[in-house]
């Protein structure tokens, strides 16, 4: 009962740090604004009468705020559908990518952008082409998987598939016109977060919250997984089912996710592993601390993508370059302990 | 065995054929025939460069992946076959005596120099930086012995040149600023120093983006760094035909609070049958130079649609109508 009531205490300073994070990330920007004038935009939404610039709304309103939203939410959606896989493959080497939902999402958001079609196309071109590859995935895995371990099964059939997406997106890429759509489909293809509007935020926000309490909640079921799918059947767990629906879940997450952020890799892998060093293994936990960690890093990282230089820095680079020293120290920290 | 003929075939020919000394645009001493009857134009800003004054010498212009339809120029441009000339073999199947490469002196010129020597074809470079296109017009002339003609080019742009001057020295220009718009959503640039904004460079217009690492090409950059630049003017970039981000810029809450948004001096940059700006950085830079001339230095609109209407005519061979050039400036 103690370690329970100590859980819910970290969960809920990752909650606040979050939050915190997300606020000071509001100050942060290329656009120098007085903290003065926050208040006064602030004070505004009470008080009509208020004078603030007008500069100040659209930078806050229309750039800021939509992005440390996103940030937020695909930061903690990538880190959650990481957990989660990583608890039901039994593997802590697994991403949210291993079932080729990336992939799949680069070649529709590529094929998008060659066909010129408008951010909205775009975005669901993506996310139907992401989920439509974990298909495809898993529908190989069944018809191969009947002899072979099933996670096995599953993730082959997921290298296959990012494989064959792969080769696709290079041959976009070729016939891509170099002075225009080749660097719009690289940049895409590196992840970021410079073009999120609000409007394109509410679908992701409704799947990430309800996959995060669907996931948090058969979180024991993951935790009996973890013993082996003879184990699990024994005590009554249709693995089957189980399985099935967590790939739908995280599926749904990442595709949507991907679909708005362009490729954001190591978010995925590594947070899962320092939410485990903080809280431990018990996914009930895990899954909230993971995405609430996965949030608080994104933040961090995407402050830094849009501030250190006049030129964005693609959150692919930068998720990379500040995600490996952290995790490194992390690594040591957690070393020396025991 | 076929390409095997074909390489000794080549190496015969470039033996026997008579041929003279001459040093290119970059000073480089180069062996080619007394009377060039082939030539591979290498790639798309050298072939649109040298289309009109080549005629049938001209066999056949490197082209990358990409946009494949043109329109208002002459379908003289659009017949002349494309070759991949990343696949050198295929520079070789079509046998050309030299292959003229559009550079932008001063420049690197070992990868020239390598290409020559693995293909054993003479290779001749071209200056295409903005400001001497008019010499390049009298070097190509004596190269192809069509003097005559090529007169009427460089002729032409030498006036161009000249009114531009007289046009900046009468009305300088104080600090105003523009920034050139690319991508969907207009968050690509090219940033100052880039060879694809040297139209405002020659103009002595300020690019509003300045970036701490020099780019060559198109980078990536955020609203706020926009607003913080906050441009007199916007120049933005058709992506692939519907998509310009030009309605975005004007209709986004988000881009309304910059001067060029709020004094309505946001521009689509005309693009056909290549946009005036760059893609590629060639002689189609030339109309852009004339309307900016209109937009920052007070050219009569007269005098900009009488030098566009004359430079289609030159160096596209196409006669631009008036709705041809309503819909271009549209």
């Amino acid at each position: 009962m103690q370690s329970t009531k100590s859980e819910i205490v970290i969960i809920g300073m990752l909650l606040l740090t979050s939050i915190c994070v997300a606020i000071i990330s509001l100050h942060f920007g290329r656009f120098t604004i007085a903290i003065n004038d926050i208040f006064l935009l602030l004070k505004s939404f009470f008080d009509k009468n208020t004078l603030y610039p007008e500069t100040v709304k659209t930078v806050i309103l229309n750039i800021r705020l939509p992005r440390i939203l996103a940030a937020f939410l695909v930061g903690g959606t990538l880190s959650l559908t990481g957990a989660a896989y990583q608890g039901m493959f039994r593997n802590p080497m697994v991403s949210p990518s291993i079932l080729g939902v990336s992939a799949g999402a680069g070649f529709g958001a590529a094929l998008g952008i060659l066909l010129a079609l408008q951010g909205f196309w775009i975005q669901t071109l993506s996310f139907l082409f992401g989920i439509g590859a974990v298909l495809v995935v898993y529908s190989l895995s069944l018809v191969t998987g009947r002899k072979y371990d099933k996670n096995l099964t599953l993730i082959l059939s997921g290298m296959i598939i990012t494989a064959v997406f792969t080769a696709l997106i290079s041959i976009l890429k070729i016939v891509a016109d170099p002075n225009n759509t080749l660097p719009a489909i690289e940049y895409w293809l590196m992840g970021g977060l410079s073009g999120v509007q609000l409007g394109n935020l509410q679908y992701i926000a409704i799947l990430s919250f309800a996959g995060l309490l669907f996931l948090s909640l058969s979180g024991w079921k993951l935790d009996i997984l973890s013993f082996g799918d003879e184990e699990a059947k024994s005590m009554g767990i249709n693995v089957r089912r189980l399985r099935f629906t967590v790939i739908i879940i995280a599926t749904l997450l990442t595709a949507s996710a991907v679909s708005i952020s362009g490729i954001i890799g190591w978010v995925g892998l590594l947070v899962p592993h320092i939410a485990r060093m903080l809280i431990g293994p018990k996914n009930v936990v895990l899954l909230p601390a993971s995405f609430l960690i996965g949030a608080i890093f994104l933040l961090i990282v995407d402050d830094f993508s849009r501030c250190i230089s006049s030129i964005e820095i693609p959150l692919g680079i930068t998720t990379a370059l500040i995600g490996a020293p952290f995790f490194i120290f992390i690594l040591l920290k957690t070393s020396k302990k025991v | 065995m076929k390409k095997y003929i074909l390489i000794v075939s080549i190496c015969f020919y470039t033996f026997v054929v008579h041929a003279k000394q001459i040093t290119d645009m970059a000073g480089r001493t180069v062996k080619v025939p007394d009377h060039i009857k082939k030539i591979l134009a290498y790639d798309s800003k050298t072939s649109i460069m040298m289309f009109r004054c080549a005629g049938s010498k001209l066999v056949a212009k490197g082209m990358l992946p990409g946009k494949k339809t043109y329109s208002l120029i002459s379908s003289d441009y659009t017949k002349i076959p494309d070759v991949d000339v990343k696949n050198l073999e295929e520079i070789l199947a079509i046998a050309p005596e030299i292959i003229i490469i559009g550079v932008y002196l001063p420049e690197n010129l070992d990868d020239y120099t390598s290409l020559q020597s693995k293909l054993n074809i003479p290779v001749v470079l071209i200056d295409l930086s903005i400001e001497k296109l008019d010499k390049t017009y009298t070097f190509l002339g004596k190269l192809l012995e069509n003097e005559v003609e090529c007169k009427k080019y460089s002729n032409y742009l030498s006036t161009i040149y000249t009114d531009i001057q007289s046009l900046m020295k009468a009305k300088p220009l104080s600090g105003i600023t523009a920034y050139y718009c690319l991508g969907v959503d207009g968050l690509m640039t090219d940033p100052s120093g880039s060879k694809h904004t040297e139209v405002f460079d020659f103009l002595k217009i300020k690019n509003a983006a300045k970036v701490e690492i020099p780019s060559g090409g198109h980078v990536k950059v955020n609203m706020e760094q926009i607003l913080v630049w906050n441009p007199d003017y916007i120049f933005a970039a058709e992506f692939k035909g519907e998509t310009n981000p030009y309605k975005t810029i004007l209709t986004s809450p988000t881009w309304a609070g910059l001067k060029a948004v709020k004094n309505k001096h946001v521009y689509k940059i005309p693009s056909q049958p290549l946009t005036w700006f760059d893609h590629p950085p060639s002689i189609n830079r030339i109309p852009g130079l004339i309307w900016l001339c209109e937009i920052f230095y007070k050219q009569s609109p007269e005098t900009t649609k009488a030098k566009i209407i004359e430079f289609y005519k030159l160096f596209y061979g196409y006669t631009l109508t008036d709705e041809d050039y309503k819909q271009l400036r549209s």
